[in-house]
């Protein structure tokens, strides 16, 4: 005879006493802790992602205000240096309004032949063009090839004219007289 | 469905026996759950505690009725269990009796439970529980019966003080069984090591808390069977007044195995002297009765 595997028990017997449920079945909780414990890891997960994509944001956010105050200060740089600029062509245009034409009437006066005589010499400037020298050249005798000496002269001189026009002024005896009209750009000087 | 019942699917406590489901072993029922176990005695009252290790502490005992003994350490006592469940073996009040000719119809056990009447016919009483085993090799069978009245007592002094029943079992029919089954083993065994060879008579005898039970067997045949409830104290001469007759009926050669609720009392001395060569075994193993209380 085998020993029974449970002591006998003289005690009243509760009615409704149920059966444990099958082993089977204790997966299930085993798995809603499972999938407790999936949820708390994946919301930490998450958290701290979280966390990670706003540190990410506000150090984009700082570097972008860093660009951002880059490219205030580059522009004003920029705005100072156009500014200067403009203040640099300014004084650039004063300076070449200001360049004495000394050597462009020397030149003027030494290529007039003896006989010929300047009746009048009128040299203009802009200040919208100042390296366009405005020229009226009015010459008694010598007509066109004087006009063509003085015009070489100016030429060795680095003056180099266009827009030109000579008129004849002759009227009564006098022969020769002509009016020469051009505007000179100073160009460098041949040789220099 | 309750919030109770999912808690209890939650905590996996659904998936374990109830504390108070008399079908399932003890370590079952409490896993991990520490317990009291009570040997409840005429006059006095012995307790250990089965920790959540599974290790026996706590022991204690005090003279004097279960009453008395839950009024003194009633509060100490729930201490010793977790959830206020134990087990208590009861030691008196019980009468364990060798019948013959018992129906061994399926569903009986049950039916002794909840109809004695329809179960045991004439032989049932009122006022009793029983319980019954059979001998599966002859027309014996052994049947215990025990006072309605101190079970119901005691669960009620128990629930008083904030303890609860899992399991009120007569200490010694336990016993008894433990015994049959350890001989009909040995027997098994004997029998395939020295084939055709007869076994010889036994004689066994339980001891426990001041009971005592000693049945012979002759072959596989029980023969007699005396029970006696606080018929000692702390020596076990009386008992050997009880035994000596048995014996005498046994035969020269039989064996006498003996169970003690504990280990380290001087029966094989008295024997001795009574006895001289009376073959002797003792299989009593430390803290007996706890370990049979548990299902260990």
């Amino acid at each position: 005879m085998k020993k029974p595997p449970v002591l006998h028990d003289l005690k009243n017997e509760r009615p409704d006493l149920t059966p444990p449920l099958p082993a089977l079945m204790a997966l299930l909780p085993c798995l809603f802790y499972a999938a407790v414990a999936g949820s708390i890891g994946l919301a930490t997960l998450s958290v701290i992602n979280t966390k990670q994509a706003i540190a990410a944001e506000e150090s984009a956010l700082a570097r972008e205000q860093d660009e951002l105050a880059q490219t205030t200060l580059i522009q004003s740089e920029l705005t100072a240096i156009n500014d200067e600029q403009n203040r640099a062509k300014e004084v650039r245009s004063w300076v070449q309004t200001t360049r004495p034409l000394m050597t462009m009437i020397t030149s003027i006066i030494n290529s007039i032949k003896t006989g010929n005589t300047v009746t009048s010499l009128r040299l203009a400037r802009t200040p919208e063009n100042p390296e366009h020298i405005d020229m009226t050249l009015l010459i008694n005798n010598g007509g066109s090839t004087q006009v063509d000496e003085t015009r070489e002269a100016l030429r060795k001189e680095g003056y180099q004219p266009f827009r030109e026009d000579t008129k004849s002024n002759e009227r009564g005896n006098r022969s020769g007289d002509v009016t020469y009209t051009a505007v000179f750009v100073e160009t460098s000087r041949p040789g220099n | 469905m309750k919030l109770k019942d999912l808690k209890d699917v939650l905590t996996f406590r659904s998936f374990r026996p109830e504390p108070d489901d008399s079908g399932a072993p003890w370590r079952k029922r409490f896993p991990r759950e520490k317990t009291l176990l009570l040997s409840v005695s005429r006059r006095r009252v012995n307790w250990l505690s089965l920790d959540k290790r599974g290790e026996f502490t706590d022991a204690g005992s005090m003279d004097g009725e279960l009453k008395e003994v839950l009024a003194t350490v009633g509060t100490e006592l729930r201490t010793h269990t977790e959830t206020g469940w134990c087990a208590v073996s009861l030691n008196h009040r019980f009468v364990i009796t060798l019948e013959v000719n018992l129906s061994r119809r399926a569903g009986l056990e049950e039916q002794l439970r909840t109809n004695p009447k329809a179960a045991l016919g004439a032989k049932a009483e009122r006022g009793k529980r029983y319980s019954l085993i059979h001998n599966p090799e002859s027309n014996t069978s052994l049947l215990l019966a025990c006072d309605d009245d101190a079970i119901v007592k005691t669960e009620a002094l128990l629930r008083e003080h904030g303890l609860q029943a899992g399991r009120i079992s007569i200490g010694i029919y336990g016993m008894l069984l433990d015994l049959i089954s350890q001989v009909t083993e040995a027997r098994a065994a004997r029998a395939v090591s020295h084939p055709g060879e007869p076994f010889g008579n036994v004689v066994m005898v339980a001891c426990c808390e001041g009971s005592v039970v000693i049945l012979s067997q002759r072959e596989e045949n029980w023969t007699e069977l005396r029970s006696r409830s606080d018929l000692y104290t702390d020596d076990l001469a009386p008992v050997l007044d009880i035994l000596m007759p048995l014996l005498q009926n046994a035969g020269p050669g039989a064996q006498v195995v003996f169970m003690n609720d504990e280990q380290g009392s001087n029966f094989a001395e008295l024997l001795q002297a009574r006895s001289p060569g009376t073959q002797l075994s003792e299989v009593t193993v430390p803290q007996q009765l706890a370990k049979l209380l548990t299902d260990q």
